[in-house]
Parts: structure tokens; C-alpha cells; sequence
């Protein structure tokens, strides 16, 4: 997970370094440069395709479920208290990702005891992660009031873990910004997943729509510069959970969007179907059970 | 040895002076996510010049209300953004409406997209770009 910028400040100082060293011959190499007219194949786009990734808030998901009226289900979750036992960096910031989904969950259905717990064991991973310098104090003090106001509770959950990922990525602390990303898409799909083999009809749909997710945490592992990572058990299931997803059959229908200008407003009607046996849809649930064992479990 | 600590400091100060900017830029962006809308927990950041394009791929989910915050620079309305469908059809793009620095979205069925963000050359020739994303609870 190298890359997630299209020109990161490092590289950005880099080019600053070298144009300044060069002296008056790369000031005459950049105005020739600049002269010439761009190729619009090869430089209007900066080849962030893959670089820059997005992965959609496992917060949503945990409102989904809530949503769809399924039963709370505490016993799935993560044990908050555990926080102490990961020792490297790696399985910390996938647990940051985890108890901030369980978090979040345990909230939505009124348990703001729970919701606490994963607050004060989340508290202590961004500490141990280097994360909480760059986390407003109110930030921090208002999770810890709102722990049994769901309302709150997910906006400021959202907003902790924006300035986390802004931060790390500032410092070019990539590789930790996708473990959290992993360990929070992986959290929620368990959740979801659980939720569909009890008949769920919304969560089975939910996740068979990270289908998309499953191809860009793949392609996002595969630029971490943790080869100890790449080669571990964890990494083979998350690869076979992306095969087991391209199974998934999807078909797309355009239809024209509708915008309503005064109000700032645009209405997407295109539609995507999935479609995926029972049989499929256990194995997706299994691999990500697997996933999830090997995350939180040390 | 002077000359290289010289050289060294500076690229230290223009790597400040940019992540000073995208922070900065980020605190505008944020602006526009009022409290409806709760962020999807990433920073989308980069640092463009001239006719680079920004982009990434997303899942938008159906029965859902997304809110887009984009900004470069200090001032509004320098980010063109635009989202396209897996089929490259163009949903949506700022440009229409002079840039307009956020924008709701309605997905009535999910589907998979990309974003791309750009500098409107006429404001701004370089500059760090942020994007939020924001889902209505």
C-alpha cells in the first residue's frame, strides 16, 4: 500500500531537491519541457488506478444491519480487552480498524456499555500506533461522552478515523492506513455475513456489493512493503476471498442521472444486479470468517 | 556542505509548506460535511499540477445519500470533479455548475464508480486536492 496519493509530499520534495541542485540547466530543461505539447496519453492522467483507493465506510454497514431490524448480535463481536495481546504494528492497526466497527455497532443498538469498552481499547491502539497526537483532544473526549449516542457516536467515529488516515498518510504511513482499512472492511463484512446466514435478505445483497471492495483490498495489499505480511496466512485468504467474489455475477443498467441544481442534488438511477448461488455465498462467508480469526485472534 | 544542508532544508520547507496545504485544504473540505453527513473515514489527497487528473474507483450503495466536499487551494470552486459509471458514462461533473465545491448524491441502486478530481487551469496551475466522502445517516 504504497501509493495512495497521485504525487506524494516526499516525492513532491524530492523533484524540489533535485530541480535546486541541478541549478540553471534543469530551470532550461523545464522551460524545453514545457514547451512541448503534452501527449495526452501518457500525461494527462496521473496513474493513480490502483494507487488511490477507497473502500466504503464499514460504519455504513454496521448501520445496514441495524436498519434492516436484524437481531444484535454481541457474541460476534471482537473482545475489546485483547487490545493488549497484538504485538506489531500490523495486527494493531487491523484491530483499530475492528473494534472501531464494533464500536460503532454495539452503539447503534443502544449498547453503550460495550461501545465503551471498544472506545477505551481503541483509545489505547491509536496511542500504541502513534495515531492519537493527530486526533483533536475534544475529538477524542466527545467519542469517549458519546459512547451511548449513536447519533453522535458514528459521525464523530467517521471523523476519528479520517484525521487517523489523513495523518498516516501525511507521513507516509501507508502501510498502517490499509491494516485499518482491512481490519474495518473485513469487521463489518463478518457482521454482514453472519447477518445474511441467519436470512438477512438486505445483509446477503450488502455483501455480495463488496464485490468491487474485495478487488481493491487485494490490489491495495499487494503494494504493502510488509513482505512478512504478504506471505502470512492472512494474505492467502484475503486472495481467496477476492477469487470467490469474481464468482459473484453482476450485470449493469445505465439510465440517465437527474440533477436538481437549486438543491445541489443528483439522482443516480442506474442499476447493478448480483446474483450468487447459496453455496457461494457460504464461502464468501466462510473465507471472511477465516479473515476475521486470523485478525483478531493472537 | 553548507550548500547541501542549504538544499536539504529547503525540500524539508516545501514538504512542509505542501502537507501545510492539504491540511489546510482538508479543513476547508470539511466545512462542507455538516453533521448529516458521517465521513467514510478516509482523506483523499493529492498534489496535482496542470492537467493531471486524480482518480479512484468506489462503491456507492443503493438507498443511499452521499455528500462529495471538493477542494484545492485556499478559495472555493478550483476542484473539477466527476464521477463516472463502470460503463465510462459521465453521472455527474461539477464543471456544470461552476464548480460547485460539494454535492449530494441520491443512489437508488448500488453501483461501482470513479472519481476524478482536476485543477480548473483558469484558477489555480498546482495545487493539493482533497476529497471527502460522506454518507447521510
Amino acid at each position: 500500500m504504497k501509493n495512495f496519493r497521485v504525487v506524494p509530499i516526499a516525492l513532491f520534495s524530492c523533484v524540489l531537491l533535485f530541480a535546486i541542485s541541478c541549478g540553471e540547466k534543469s530551470i532550461e530543461k523545464s522551460e524545453n519541457a514545457q514547451s512541448e505539447p503534452l501527449d495526452s496519453s501518457k500525461s494527462s492522467i496521473v496513474n493513480v488506478s490502483g494507487e488511490l483507493f477507497s473502500i466504503p465506510s464499514p460504519i455504513q454497514t454496521a448501520m445496514l444491519i441495524q436498519k434492516s431490524e436484524a437481531e444484535y448480535r454481541p457474541e460476534l463481536l471482537s473482545k475489546s480487552t485483547n487490545y493488549s495481546q497484538f504485538k506489531t504494528n500490523a495486527q494493531k492497526a487491523m484491530n483499530l480498524g475492528v473494534f472501531g466497527t464494533d464500536m460503532a455497532y454495539s452503539s447503534l443498538y443502544e449498547d453503550g456499555q460495550k461501545a465503551l469498552s471498544y472506545f477505551k481499547a481503541l483509545d489505547n491502539l491509536a496511542k500504541d500506533l502513534g495515531i492519537s497526537s493527530a486526533i483533536s483532544p475534544e475529538l477524542i473526549k466527545r467519542l469517549g461522552a458519546n459512547a451511548d449516542n449513536p447519533d453522535s457516536l458514528v459521525f464523530l467515529t467517521g471523523r476519528f478515523y479520517e484525521e487517523g488516515d489523513a495523518y498516516l498518510k501525511k507521513n507516509e504511513r501507508y502501510d498502517i492506513a490499509g491494516m485499518i482499512i482491512l481490519g474495518g472492511w473485513i469487521e463489518s463484512s463478518y457482521l454482514t455475513a453472519q447477518s445474511a446466514l441467519d436470512g438477512n435478505q438486505a445483509a446477503a445483497v450488502r455483501l455480495l456489493n463488496q464485490k468491487k471492495s474485495s478487488s481493491t483490498i487485494v490490489k491495495a495489499l499487494g503494494k504493502t512493503t510488509d513482505a512478512k505480511f504478504q506471505k502470512g496466512d492472512l494474505y492467502q485468504v484475503i486472495d481467496s476471498l477476492e477469487k470467490a467474489y469474481d464468482l459473484v455475477e453482476t450485470s449493469y443498467a445505465f439510465k440517465a442521472p437527474e440533477t436538481d441544481a437549486s438543491k445541489n442534488v443528483t439522482i443516480i438511477r442506474s442499476e447493478t444486479n448480483y446474483q450468487a448461488t447459496d453455496s457461494l455465498l457460504e464461502s464468501i462467508a466462510a473465507l471472511v470468517k477465516s479473515a476475521r480469526i486470523k485478525i483478531t485472534e493472537k | 556542505m553548507k550548500r547541501l544542508i542549504l538544499l536539504i532544508s529547503f525540500a524539508f520547507a516545501g514538504m512542509w509548506q505542501a502537507s501545510a496545504q492539504c491540511d489546510s485544504t482538508a479543513h476547508y473540505a470539511r466545512e462542507f460535511m455538516n453533521d448529516n453527513f458521517v465521513p467514510d473515514g478516509q482523506s483523499y489527497r493529492a498534489l496535482i499540477f496542470d492537467e493531471q487528473v486524480a482518480e479512484f474507483e468506489t462503491t456507492f450503495f443503493g438507498n443511499s445519500t452521499y455528500r462529495i466536499s471538493a477542494f484545492s487551494g485556499m478559495e472555493e470552486e478550483q476542484l473539477i470533479f466527476s464521477i463516472y459509471d463502470e460503463e465510462n458514462n459521465l453521472l455527474f461533473t461539477n464543471e456544470k455548475y461552476q464548480n460547485s465545491p460539494y454535492w449530494d448524491f441520491e443512489i437508488e441502486s448500488t453501483l461501482d464508480v470513479r472519481l476524478e478530481a482536476k485543477l480548473d487551469k483558469t484558477k489555480q496551475s498546482s495545487g493539493c486536492a482533497v476529497l471527502l466522502i460522506g454518507f447521510e445517516k
